[in-house]
């Protein structure tokens, strides 16, 4: 062995360079000897799995040594740790193909957010005064074990938001080892009804895929695929093919929405249809070309609805001209390969019903693009009604999600006996906790997720130290005095794979993947529409109000990542708070303009925020993107801006009991005060000083 | 600052068919490139920093309205306003076509930001903070610009350096390798076989303000109709 | 001008030299990374847990190493953050730069001194005289 290589063997330690160079001196602190192979300089690429939305991106983060001060007793030391210094897609996976949204790469600053828990904590206050202590692990874990022994069955409510993979099997089997029931989510984000629908129609169990590009001609109908539906990366990927991917063909994407969303405003053609009737456009759809065309593959029953629908009343629910809808019904059915694309990224009573019909229409049309997922077991999250399981409920779970945030259910959170959080945050849930158990974060964890519907699983395993005194969350569940097995992800992931992979490989790729296949096959009889239900009587509340996933927080959660509060809105180009957009008609009548306070009220609260008039606002239909209004997230999102959630009134879905977060109905008022939005472009710039091109 | 001429002309193309205005550019720079986070009040007044953004248009009345998006960055003019007026030469073309912005130099006078008609200089009007343990997310391969200078898009000069060692073959600033749509393509203006030079011969392709007549190496494909 | 740093152990770089070791054996990026690197503690260990233990300053390396801290060098070249320079060593390695050019002759040296200074002048003299770029973003960016 020559010297070099004889260094070599050791080069994995790290030189001491101090990081002050000649020049700006720091306080002398004491550099420890780093216990990671990391060396200055040197870059490393490992891959991780986004879990910032649920539809399982599998990324690849850069790692290279990095200094941060500790404390040890009364001493500070300096530390050179393995950090991360940016995430980007896995180009190995399909799904993100390399690339990566804007919430997957700002997940970073959730690592290595000032304001994590650094260790286990129990409350010292009253509920919801979120003062605590910190306390050991062996007292925080023997707490919450003691008090969990005098309870069972729905006494016990687990909420995560863990998508389908080793964090949501451990947390079942630790659940079904209590004898409790399965865990649940909230409801907003894990397109429970796009689920249900597909369940329902064609027997699958998972969301559907749907083969964008290769579509010709496309009708989106209240799916935001290119913002924060089911995986924004793969469709926003399938949409650049769709367009301009494919030599002589151009896909034309035409968007029915009650908003103009980043889908909606990358179509060529806009349906702006009022908030409800979506089921009622596609059933009026179906109907003109059930009468050109024969029924193809739809039921019998499901044709002769069709055929009895009462055409003009349904062409004046959804508020569009007859002669637009011909022509588009036309252009579907003479396409070589149409495509129905319908989602609930704003959740109406009548969802479920939009959903199912535009299953029919895509079987009426023989359209090829809808795939069937990779089906998924029984754990797939439930969600329904959190709040009425909330009132039964008397010891809590929380893995992620954030009731208080999303259901105003503060409430039913001080009710409750015993409230325990594994989250890597003090949210506004969780300072109704009595014990925080802080779990890894997901970059410190191993875990296999599922991609949302696509075939295959992401794969990490750990690659950085835990930053702080945090365990994994099987560690922590399996000393709560339940005996269980916790999911380990190399025997999860190895009898998923083929002939044709080894664990090792999937390890190293970070996953490994597969192509959907196989045809969408009718197995529902039945077809129903029903007039949308909301909350608030027209003649009180004259506005439909509709809270939306934002690009930047999703249901909330990145409310305390700086570059998501920096990043401009798309819409409103809001910054450090998002606005109400209204119309400019409505506004007109109220007097309000862009960045004006306004007062939102519904039957069952009110909000306080700017206003943002948006040219492209439905008449009489009041959006909020969701994501500000926290009272406990941390520096960057407590106390600012406003919760739309919080002034929905409670309306569950009819078909599938899901929480209809977009049938509430308010009224507005301007309120006199200095106007405040905070926009990156004020003005929007075709009213610039160099005209519009 | 001659030195010999540069085999490479960078440039990007940006088909605004592909492009969804989700910001997954702006997330990526910021990430890549130590962008300073400012805070409610200092962006109140107006000083946030993002080398990319992405403008939106309206276009028509409702019903019959459209939204453009358009990410705009800085568009590395052959004709750059920004450098005549700078008075201590901080702002230069460098012999790859890169309209360079040199810190140290920089004595903060404004004048280039307020020459640039894509608005896409950024003068930092304080010191970046980044509270314990955030820092160790820095790029070490790019400096963390102080209170007192301008900055803007460098096209990820470190990467262009980076892949002076590691080949050029897969070459993008942060912003393309992001961007789910495709919409991005970055690469050699000189070589008349890469696809940005392809592109940017295109029937769609245009380029931002071209009639200002700065000559800009960032080309935009127009929306189809 | 020499610039003698108060370095907290009286390291002879002339003494290893000597043994035969070279200047990469111990700043293991200088070849190919951006960094050259100060060796931590845990190099300085995988000889002197045998060598020369005895000798007063080594036992002041032991010392760190037992209380696993590492030892407070004191950089002597380097530049200021606001210099906003990044210097990358591996294209000048590649270059057959002599270590020796910019670092000075260190087999005459005992604790490291800034024997060579390091400013523009000197950067660009010596860019000029090879002919590499003197193009401003080839080190500030």
């Amino acid at each position: 062995m020559d010297r070099r290589n004889f260094f070599k063997i050791v080069s994995t330690v790290s030189g001491a360079v101090a990081t002050n160079a000649c020049g700006d001196k720091k306080p002398l602190i004491p550099l420890l000897v780093p216990e990671n192979g990391i060396v200055l300089g040197e870059e490393q690429w490992h891959p991780a799995v986004c879990t910032e939305c649920g539809a399982g991106c599998s990324t690849i983060a850069r790692v290279m040594a990095g200094e941060r001060v500790i404390e040890r007793g009364e001493e500070k030391f300096r530390e050179r740790i393995a950090s991360i210094k940016k995430i980007e897609g896995n180009p190995l996976d399909p799904v993100s193909g390399g690339r990566l949204c804007a919430r997957g790469q700002a997940a970073l600053q959730s690592l290595y957010n000032p304001d994590r828990l650094r260790g286990p904590m129990r409350r010292n206050g009253t509920r919801g005064e979120a003062k605590f202590t910190a306390v050991s692990w062996d007292e925080a874990l023997k707490s919450v074990a003691d008090k969990l022994k005098a309870y069972s069955g729905d006494q016990i409510l687990f909420l995560t938001n863990a998508p389908q993979g080793t964090r949501a099997l451990t947390i079942q089997r630790f659940l079904e080892a209590l004898k409790a029931p399965p865990a649940r989510s909230c409801g907003i984000g894990d397109f429970a009804l796009e689920r249900k629908a597909a369940e329902t129609v064609f027997g699958w169990r998972g969301v559907p895929v749907y083969d964008l590009a290769n579509a010709h001609y496309v009708l989106g109908v209240g799916a935001d695929f290119l913002g924060g539906w089911l995986s924004p990366v793969y469709y926003s990927r399938q949409f650049g093919e769709f367009r301009q991917g494919r030599g002589g063909v151009r896909g034309h994407l035409v968007q029915a929405e009650s908003r103009m969303s980043l889908t909606a405003a990358s179509a060529d053609e806009w349906l702006p249809v009022r908030p409800g009737s979506e089921p009622h456009l596609i059933v009026a759809l179906s109907r003109m070309l059930l009468d050109e065309k024969p029924a193809g593959q739809l039921p019998d029953a499901v044709a002769q609805s069709i055929r009895t629908a009462d055409l003009a009343a349904l062409i004046r629910t959804c508020g569009i001209e007859e002669k637009r809808l011909r022509g588009i019904a036309h252009e579907l059915g003479t396409s070589e390969a149409p495509l129905v694309i319908a989602g609930a990224s704003v959740v109406q009573s009548n969802s479920f019903e939009a959903l199912a019909a535009a299953h029919y229409l895509n079987a009426l049309l023989g359209a090829r693009g809808v795939l069937p997922p990779q089906p998924e077991p029984p754990s797939a999250p439930a969600s329904g009604n959190v709040l009425e399981a909330m009132k039964r409920a008397k010891v809590l779970f929380l893995d992620g999600e954030n009731p208080a945030y999303v259901l105003r259910a503060a409430q039913s959170l001080g009710a409750l006996d015993l409230i325990v959080s594994f989250g890597s945050f003090l949210d506004d849930s969780a300072a109704y906790a009595d014990v925080l158990l802080p779990a890894h974060h997901a970059l410190e964890s191993e875990a296999a997720v599922v991609p949302l519907g696509l075939g295959g699983v992401a794969v990490t395993q750990p690659f950085v130290r835990p930053l702080y005194d945090t365990r994994p969350i099987g560690q922590i569940l399996g000393q709560l005095g339940v005996a269980f097995e916790a999911v380990n992800v190399k025997d999860y992931v190895a009898p998923m794979l083929p002939a044709d992979q080894t664990w090792e490989n999937v390890g190293r790729q970070g996953g490994y993947w597969k192509q959907n296949s196989g045809e969408a096959k009718v197995t529902a009889k039945e077809l129903k529409w029903s007039e949308p239900v909301f909350a608030g009587k027209p003649e009180e509340f004259p506005l439909h109000f509709q809270p939306y996933l934002s690009l930047q927080f999703h249901d909330g959660r990145g409310a305390n990542l700086p570059w998501m509060q920096e990043l401009p809105d798309p819409v409103s180009s809001a910054m450090w708070g998002l606005p109400v957009e209204i119309d400019p008609k409505t506004a007109e009548k109220l007097k309000i303009a862009t960045g004006d306070w306004v007062r939102v009220e519904s039957g069952s609260g009110h909000l306080e925020a700017p206003a943002y008039v948006h040219p492209a606002a439905l008449p009489g239909v009041v959006s909020m993107p969701i994501g500000e209004g926290h009272t406990h997230y941390g520096r960057y999102a407590s106390g600012r801006g406003a919760n739309p959630l919080a002034i929905v009134s409670p309306v569950w879905d009819g078909a599938a009991g899901e929480f209809a977060f977009g049938a509430t109905r308010v009224r507005v008022a301007k309120l006199e005060r200095k106007p405040a939005l905070i926009q990156f472009s004020p003005q929007d710039r075709e009213q610039g000083p160099w005209g519009e091109r | 600052m001659g030195g010999k001429v540069s085999e490479h002309r960078w440039g990007m193309a940006i088909d605004l068919d592909r492009c969804t205005g989700c910001q997954a550019c702006v997330a990526a720079c910021h990430a890549e490139n130590n962008l300073p986070v400012s805070n409610p009040e200092q962006a109140a007044l107006g000083r946030a920093v993002h080398w990319i953004r992405v403008d939106r248009y309206y276009e028509g009345e409702f019903p019959n309205i459209r939204v453009k998006h358009r990410p705009v960055l800085c568009q590395q003019c052959d004709e750059a306003p920004c450098e005549p007026v700078c008075p201590v030469y901080a702002t230069y073309k460098n012999p790859e076509g890169l309209n360079v912005q040199v810190y140290n130099r920089c004595v903060g006078t404004r004048y280039c930001a307020n020459n640039c008609p894509y608005s896409v200089r950024f003068f930092n009007w304080f010191d970046p903070e980044w509270p314990e343990p955030l820092q160790l997310q820095h790029n070490p391969d790019v400096s963390i610009r102080e209170s007192g200078v301008m900055e803007k898009c460098t096209f990820c000069i470190q990467r262009i350096k980076r892949a002076e060692e590691e080949g050029a073959n897969n070459l993008q600033p942060a912003c393309v390798q992001s961007c789910p749509a495709e919409a991005m393509v970055f690469g050699d203006l000189n070589d008349p076989e890469s696809k940005v030079s392809q592109l940017a011969e295109n029937s769609r392709a245009t380029q931002f303000l071209e009639e200002l007549g700065t000559k800009p190496k960032v080309f935009y494909l127009e929306r189809v109709k | 001008m020499a610039y003698a740093a108060s370095q907290p152990i009286a390291f002879p770089h002339k003494t290893h030299i000597q043994l035969g070791v070279s200047c990469i054996d111990c700043h293991s990026g200088a070849d190919i990374r951006d960094a050259a690197g100060i060796p931590s503690v845990k190099k300085c260990m995988l000889c002197h847990d045998k060598l020369a233990r005895e000798k007063p300053e080594v036992k002041k390396v032991i010392e760190y190493a037992n209380k696993n801290i590492e030892i407070p060098w004191e950089r002597v070249y380097g530049f200021s953050k606001t210099a906003h320079v990044k210097f990358r060593h591996a294209p000048h390695y590649r270059a057959n730069i002599p270590c020796a050019t910019c670092h000075g002759d260190l087999t005459k040296a005992t604790v490291a001194e800034r024997v060579v200074t390091h400013n523009m002048g000197t950067c660009l003299t010596c860019h000029r005289q090879r002919k590499a770029p003197e193009d401003c973003a080839a080190c500030h960016y």
